[in-house]
């Protein structure tokens, strides 16, 4: 998922969900893997039962040009790719490929299971991925995430035009995918679990638009009838789905909301089974209007508010530590999400298997240290601080402006509050004067997409225009690290010189709260870290 | 009368032109890519923007955009899309008959409850029954939409469980909450516009003539009375019609109405011009339509009235 959820989804409804601090997620999904045992807990109904879920309207329903929460939700339960992830540890796991081998993390072999096929009869073999990769890329079919392949060989050579297919894509055999990079790039099988990188079967070459209403995928669950556009997608249970923990309930249905609160109100009702944002205006309710039919969860969904480091006045790192020690992130956390958020001491999502105890030292609230370095420093006298409008930030930024105010002394701080798209327009531009807000929720759950895309020399999504040749080369080290332990060492390494450089102040992980009728067994429930509840894991008790 | 009429039609076509003209510059100047906020925080590749910004005729002129919008409707009847791709005839085919059921059940509601309401009111002069209208039509008239949307979901759909709390899935009455919220205003204030209008043409002349003749009391004050205040209320229900569409937007997304007023929200807030543009000139057509029969209307009730 490019979009961060809070940003994304609220601009959609209006309302921002947050949730309460949870140590919930270990035992949500303790016990369970991808989702097979975990009916041990509650009796579930036979053949599974039909769960029904709140969701926004997708703006795409094809997986290389899904860059949002509302569809890439439904095509994972549509498609499986090569890999996918074990929720338990979130290392990436067999998908339908059974293994894959690689010596130097930049050619990679896998080798694909046999019994895979398309809802609809179609064999999947290693030519259905040269042929779906090569179809993503294309820059005829603008396809949104085409980029997630920008470091496969001959990927660039497509774009220009220069080449038909990739030459880093390769079927070696029926059964055998080879795929080469342009550089070592040892979170692949982690990347290989996102959205765009699904398979698709040649059907969808022939009318993409019509294959869009109804996608034939190779997942648990297949489509059944048409998505049914602003009300609502159901999808059964596909019996011969090749994986080895196959959907619990035999059918879900996704319905379609344009408000949050009225989805809210349903699930009150009985009338739909989970809504997996229970939005921040009933924060307070929760408890009383579903007891213990509520489950908070961390995800990896995380708030920063950045640097212009193009912008002399931000250059000097003791500055920026000075504004990030004078922010009471506790304060504010209770007082405006009641408590709802985790406070960020990283920027690795501590539930990452590269997640660490690495402390973030200028994260703690010091006013009087702050007061003195900021002076020090000769920090900004006055400030602008940048949000985008209508997804619920005001309070919060506000909040953080007045703590600014109060101990360091800037008299005069002014907002700028912008639609979503002139935001970005004024981030590309590097227009932006003062701190800002942003967001990141990890597609692929590896420390390398919480860091590369946004830290990196030049990126696209390095709007800081931070700089750091120590933390590339180790973010590249990292990369090529055969390892995977002395990986997420390096990884870590980088996330100490992010830390201390601090070209964002990270503020926090958000909380979901997904609320559910009395039909679900909550303990069956599972957020992941890309904000995803893992519907085809859940028990359904009564018909 | 037929010349009168064709006059008016005539009219539409720069109305139209000219509205759709407004609301393209008005969707043209909101600020920022709309195709670079498609993607999210983080930015598709140039290659993939280049070609949608192309396909949408995002990089022309304002002028040449519109003039290829145009274009495109009276060569090819091609009405443009969604930034997704679907097309906005499409849309309206969906969801026009999901506005049109809310505004019907909105229409019926008012106007018979304004109406009798109206009605009770002047006839039982400040007895209880005109105090309890007069309250409540201002209790109804001064709560804001959202509010009396949310009370009824929660007080009939939550509460009693009497009526769906949202979509469209339970026939008609999934629209009897959000057409009583949409209806309530308008209940409000025709409920007070008849009160009042049947109290003045039962104090004028011509109704004090007709009960000197001995007419009955009741034709009296439907043949007379009644007649005769209606023209007011006709007014209102067309002109409230009309701007119903507007009023479909906060319902439709209160109660997920998959109808025309939650996608114009929508493609406003993702700058989808032609989207926005093609709903709304449905609403402008169907304001002048509305009009032009409330015109005529009033020839019926009022045979004093001619039109040239």
């Amino acid at each position: 998922m490019h979009v961060n959820k809070t940003s994304r989804r609220s601009r959609a409804t209006g309302a921002l969900a947050v949730t309460a601090a949870a140590a919930l997620v270990l035992s949500a999904c303790g016990g369970g893997d991808n989702g097979g045992d975990n009916g041990e807990a509650a009796e579930g109904v036979e053949g599974g039962g039909t769960v029904s879920a709140y969701n926004c309207e997708p703006q795409f329903l094809v997986p290389a040009n899904s860059t949002e929460v509302c569809g890439s939700w439904v095509l994972g339960s549509l498609f499986t790719g090569l890999t996918q992830t074990d929720f338990d540890t979130y290392e990436p796991t067999a998908g339908v490929a059974e293994s894959w081998d690689t010596e130097d993390n930049v050619t990679w072999t896998f080798t694909l299971g046999e019994d895979w096929t398309f809802h609809d009869g179609e064999a999947i073999t290693a030519q259905t991925f040269v042929d779906t990769y090569n179809w993503a890329v294309d820059p005829d079919n603008a396809q949104q995430s085409a980029n997630f392949f920008d470091n496969f060989l001959g990927y660039q050579e497509v774009v220009d035009g220069d080449a038909e297919e990739m030459e880093g894509v390769r079927a070696v055999d029926d059964y055998t995918l080879e795929i080469e990079l342009t550089e070592p790039f040892s979170p692949l099988p982690d990347m290989l679990t996102y959205t765009a990188f699904y398979p698709m079967p040649s059907v969808a070459y022939d009318d993409i638009e019509a294959f869009e209403q109804a996608p034939v995928g190779n997942g648990r669950y297949q489509m059944d009838g048409e998505w049914e556009h602003d009300q609502q997608i159901a999808v059964n249970r596909f019996e011969d789905w090749a994986g080895e923990n196959p959907g619990l309930p035999e059918r879900i249905e996704w319905m379609i909301y344009s408000e949050v609160d009225t989805a809210y109100l349903d699930v009150q009702a009985g009338n739909l089974d989970i809504l997996d944002a229970a939005p921040a205006n009933r924060r307070t309710t929760v408890e009383a209007d579903f007891g213990d039919n509520a489950q908070d969860f961390d995800t990896s969904a995380f708030t920063y508010l950045g640097f212009p480091l193009y912008q002399e006045e931000f250059q000097d790192a003791d500055v920026r530590h000075a504004l990030s020690m004078a922010i009471d992130r506790e304060l504010i956390i209770d007082n405006i999400f009641d408590g709802a958020q985790t406070p960020a001491e990283n920027i690795i999502p501590p539930d990452l298997i590269e997640g660490n105890e690495n402390t973030c030292e200028y994260c703690q609230y010091d006013p009087e240290a702050a007061a003195e370095l900021y002076e020090e420093a000769g920090g900004p006298e006055e400030l602008t601080v940048y949000f985008n409008s209508g997804a619920s930030h005001e309070d919060w930024v506000e909040a953080v402006a007045n703590q600014w105010r109060d101990n360091l002394g800037i008299e005069d701080i002014t907002f700028e509050s912008l639609e979503f798209a002139q935001y970005l327009g004024l981030h590309d531009e590097q227009e932006i004067t003062g701190p800002y807000r942003l967001g990141w929720t990890l597609s692929y759950p590896s420390a390398q997409y919480a860091m590369e895309p946004i830290y990196t020399t030049g990126v696209s999504s390095n709007y800081a225009d931070y700089s750091s040749e120590e933390f590339d080369d180790l973010i590249s080290q990292a990369n090529a690290e055969t390892d995977p332990d002395a990986a997420a060492e390096l990884y870590t390494d980088a996330e100490a010189i992010l830390l201390e450089d601090m070209p964002v102040i990270p503020m926090w992980f958000t909380n979901y709260q997904v609320v559910h009728s009395d039909r679900i067994d909550g303990e069956s429930l599972f957020m992941d870290q890309a904000t995803f509840t893992r519907l085809e894991q859940v028990v359904v008790t009564q018909e | 009368m037929t010349r009168y009429i064709i006059r008016r039609l005539l009219q539409f076509i720069p109305v139209i032109l000219i509205s759709t003209l407004i609301v393209y510059a008005l969707v043209f100047a909101i600020p920022g890519d709309p195709i670079r906020a498609l993607a999210g925080d983080r930015p598709m590749s140039d290659a993939v923007r280049e070609t949608l910004r192309e396909q949408y005729n995002l990089d022309d002129p304002f002028l040449i955009q519109y003039f290829k919008y145009i274009w495109g409707i009276v060569t090819a009847l091609d009405f443009g899309s969604t930034f997704n791709g679907r097309p906005v005839t499409d849309i309206i085919e969906q969801r026009l008959p999901v506005t049109a059921t809310l505004a019907l059940v909105t229409l019926v509601i008012q106007t018979l409850m304004g109406i009798i309401a109206g009605i009770l009111a002047a006839l039982y002069r400040d007895r209880f029954f005109d105090r309890f209208v007069q309250v409540s039509t201002v209790a109804m008239v001064a709560l804001p939409t959202l509010v009396i949307g949310f009370l009824l979901q929660l007080i009939f759909g939550l509460n009693l469980g009497w009526f769906p709390i949202a979509g469209v899935n339970n026939g008609v009455s999934s629209y009897i909450l959000p057409a009583l919220t949409m209806a309530a205003v308008s209940t409000g204030i025709l409920a007070r516009l008849v009160r009042s209008e049947l109290l003045d043409s039962l104090k004028s002349d011509y109704v004090r003539t007709a009960t000197a003749k001995g007419m009955k009391r009741s034709r009296v004050i439907t043949r007379h009375g009644l007649r005769n205040s209606l023209i007011p209320a006709v007014t209102f229900i067309g002109a409230d019609l009309a701007s119903m569409l507007g009023g479909s937007i906060i319902v439709e997304t209160i109660f997920n109405l998959p109808g025309l007023g939650q996608q114009v929200f929508a493609s406003i807030q993702g700058q989808e011009g032609t989207v926005v543009v093609g709903i709304v000139t449905l609403f402008v057509l169907f304001f002048v339509v509305i009009n032009l029969i409330v015109d005529l209307l009033y020839g019926l009730l009022d045979p004093r009235i001619r039109y040239e």
